[in-house]
């Protein structure tokens, strides 16, 4: 009996894996010898619309006056530019710091200050953006720092109106701290250069990621506005956005510098986080992909179903590995023994180094080789995520529903000033 | 030899081989050669005069604006000026010095400069000639057959004869006036206009002189906004309200007008006298017939044929932005003309 499931277990593992080696090695090969895709980004003269940013902030003081103050650089027009700070009952200096940036810009900054309501980012901005207008909304958490360009870059594919929202790429500010900055450097390059871009290349579902990018006030409010149950509110926007009709683009030339975690243990709590919040996703809308009564095209239906579904990767191979262990030491061949073998060996090999692979290209793509040194540790991030993301796999908070979510953070760590705000002169560095 | 040794020599073999890969990243991570930030945030893209207004800058600092000029720039570069009583001589030879010309004497036939050209005055181009970035604090004038190879900047008006090529990013603060057989990259000015004809300006009625259309295939995506399954043809004097995306074909009719913008999965046909106050976004070719007035952005992946129409305003700038762009005689642009893989001007 265990044999025979064990044997089944593991054919189900391979063809899973297999499926999300062929994705990975079909978005590179795309990023490598396709078309490249930005039909917005040339779009530098227009009537701009009006903008409203949000930045949600719960104990930013460390790094909100660096946000601010980019975002007091940028060239949108500012009469067509709202800026709302968001603090929700932070117990550090963020408020005072909101409050006296709005009182020295008292027609560009207009925060938000909430102190009773359903914690957590999601529910903050659904409050912050029934109080206020714009017909675009674009998001920032309080430690990225965008460029001057970013905000017009972001806001253009907005003319193309089937466009529901707008992811841009986020770049690590803080790369050189430790081995694991430098892994998810990597990682991140792998994820917007190639995968977020192939999948713009391929007509498919770029995913907005609830941070550099926008979304388009009226698709928010017909697909009922941001989920607060959710901890990836993200994802969920991005799947209910193409469910009902609208596009979701990624901009791979708009791009804006964050902080990444620099310790494991935020960096494992980090990706646990977006493992439950996936799956929550997945469990909610999966069903509804496949069934697709809203006619989206098979692809992005199939795409959609694989988006869905990608942090249970992790589970499924640990599944793959368990199961071929167990037929190995009960000393039972496997069914169709030397394709079996061909088989695990295949997705030992190949499949698991698709990622690899990708994350090769995409720094190829951005012309930095020497950063593809730092290759073989990957091994590591790759194992850690792989561990964490299984376990917050098989946690119930993965599967749980209708529960209000509180505040996740990601520590802060920068100690200096990134830019210096608008009018007061010189450049500002990036520490 | 005994199996112990034998697994434990073909265990740190293979551990040995394992290994290899990460002598290089042990290095990269002690000794680190590309740790910094990616330097993602650019700068230069989007606005398209920086590199003009960069050498501007240059230019104040190394007094090349003042009454006389220095013989050469503080990187060493040689400066070679042109005037009424110093002109450059025609030449074969390519000229490897910064050129300033400082009074409206123009340039010989024939001229290639291969460093950037400063105007202090107007710049009469010679025909034939190429350069490779050009500032003109007044008018610029491009004579037949010319090249820009980088950038081309006009603080007043820039206008290109036939035969010019301007590679790269062409500007002006007041207006580009381009002759037919000209090719392009990107231009950007408060006014781009081809050929010396006029453009016919189709005047904006207001929207009860039109007769309201609804099309019958459409459904409701949100309010304003309607989603049409295949091919859509807005009829002649008819009027639309709201944004429409079509999974087919787009033909808006002569005279029609749109109050909103146009999305279509394949081609774009705006046909004469029609009005679009919104942007045009298509998968398809765009083709603008002569006569149309369209707000924009006008945004192709594949292709857009502008004919003697008028798009945006001017106190509102636009873009028109695809992979090829042809802008026939009379075409009138109010702001940037974006073309990746190049763009001409036709008859």
């Amino acid at each position: 009996m265990i044999i025979t499931l064990a044997n089944i277990g593991l054919w189900i593992c391979i063809a899973v894996l297999a499926v999300y080696t062929l994705r990975h090695y079909f978005f590179t090969l795309n990023r490598l010898f396709g078309t490249h895709r930005q039909p917005y980004v040339d779009v530098v003269q227009a009537d701009w619309p009006l903008l409203t940013v949000f930045v949600p902030a719960h104990n930013e003081g460390r790094v909100i006056r660096d946000s601010l103050d980019a975002l007091l650089s940028v060239d949108y027009p500012v009469d067509k530019l709202r800026i709302v700070p968001i603090d929700d009952r932070s117990q550090d200096d963020t408020r005072p710091i909101m409050e006296e940036y709005a009182e020295l810009y008292p027609d560009r900054i207009f925060p938000f200050l909430r102190d009773d309501g359903i914690p957590g980012k999601a529910a903050a901005l659904a409050e912050a953006m029934s109080d206020v207008e714009g017909e675009i909304y674009m998001v920032f958490d309080a430690d990225y720092i965008p460029g001057p360009r970013l905000l017009k870059q972001l806001t253009a594919p907005f003319f193309d109106a089937e466009v529901g929202a707008v992811m841009g790429r986020v770049v690590p500010l803080n790369v050189n701290k430790s081995l694991l900055t430098r892994l998810l450097d990597l990682e991140r390059a792998g994820g917007y250069q190639v995968d977020q871009q192939a999948r713009m290349n391929l007509r498919l579902i770029p995913q907005y990621g609830g941070t550099v990018g926008g979304v388009r006030r009226i698709a928010l409010e017909q697909i009922g506005g941001w989920r607060i149950d959710s901890l990836a509110e993200d994802t969920d926007l991005t799947v209910r956005l193409v469910m009902n009709g609208w596009d979701v683009v990624y901009q791979n030339r708009s791009e804006c510098y964050e902080e990444v975690p620099e310790t494991w243990d935020m960096r494992i709590r980090q990706i646990k986080r977006w493992a439950k919040g996936h799956n929550q996703t997945l469990v909610r809308y999966v069903a509804a992909m496949i069934s697709n009564r809203r006619s989206l095209p098979w692809w992005q239906v199939v795409d959609g179903v694989l988006l869905l579904g990608v942090f249970l990767v992790p589970l499924v191979l640990l599944m793959g590995w368990i199961c071929t262990i167990t037929l190995f030491y009960a000393g039972y061949p496997p069914q169709w023994g030397r394709l079996t073998v061909l088989a695990i060996s295949s997705f030992n090999t190949v499949g698991n180094f698709a990622a690899f692979f990708q994350v090769a290209t995409a720094s190829r793509l951005d012309g930095s080789r020497e950063r593809n040194r730092m290759l073989p540790f990957l091994l590591l991030g790759f194992l850690v995520s792989t561990f964490s993301v299984a376990r917050a796999s098989l946690s119930r908070a993965s599967w749980l529903r209708g529960r209000p979510v509180e505040w996740q953070k990601t520590e802060r760590y920068r100690t200096t000033r990134a830019t210096k705000r608008p009018g007061t002169g010189g450049q500002g560095n990036v520490s | 030899m005994s199996p112990d040794i034998a697994f434990l020599l073909v265990l740190a073999a293979t551990l040995a081989w394992m290994a290899i890969p990460f002598v290089p990243a042990l290095l990269e991570l002690l000794r680190p050669q590309d740790a910094s930030p990616l330097n993602a945030v650019g700068q230069d893209s989007g606005q398209l005069t920086y590199f003009a207004t960069s050498f501007a800058e240059r230019m104040k600092s190394e007094g090349m604006l003042g009454t006389s000029v220095p013989p050469r720039l503080t990187d060493g570069s040689n400066v070679v000026v042109h005037n009424m009583v110093s002109p450059v001589a025609a030449s074969r030879v390519p000229i490897a010095d910064v050129v300033v010309l400082a009074d409206d004497t123009p340039l010989p036939a024939g001229l290639h400069v291969l460093r950037e050209c400063l105007a202090r005055r107007t710049f009469h181009g010679g025909a034939n000639s190429s350069y490779r970035a050009v500032l003109g604090q007044r008018d610029v004038q491009l004579a037949e057959g010319s090249s820009v190879l980088r950038w081309i900047h006009a603080n007043g008006r820039l206008t290109a004869a036939p035969g010019t090529r301007l590679l790269g990013r062409a500007t002006s603060d007041r207006e580009i006036l381009l002759d037919v057989d000209v090719q392009f990259d990107r231009l950007d000015a408060p006014m781009v206009r081809v050929g010396g004809g006029g453009t016919l300006e189709t005047p904006i009625l207001p929207v009860s002189a039109y007769m309201p259309f609804v099309p019958t295939k459409a459904v409701a995506l949100a309010p304003g906004y309607w989603r049409v399954e295949g091919d859509l043809e807005i009829p002649p004097d008819t009027s639309v309200a709201g944004s429409i995306i079509v999974r087919g074909k787009v033909v808006v009719g002569e005279g029609a007008r749109v109050e909103g913008s146009i999305k279509a999965h394949d081609t774009m046909h705006i046909k004469s006298r029609a009005v679009v106050i919104g942007a045009l976004s298509a998968r398809g070719r765009i083709v603008i017939e002569d006569g149309a007035r369209l707000s924009g952005p006008v945004i192709s992946e594949s292709s857009i044929i502008v004919g003697a129409s008028v798009i945006g305003v001017a106190n509102k700038r636009t873009t028109v932005t695809a992979p090829r762009v042809q802008l026939r005689s009379g075409a009138t642009v109010y702001g940037a003309v974006m073309s990746a893989d190049g763009g001409e001007t036709l008859k």
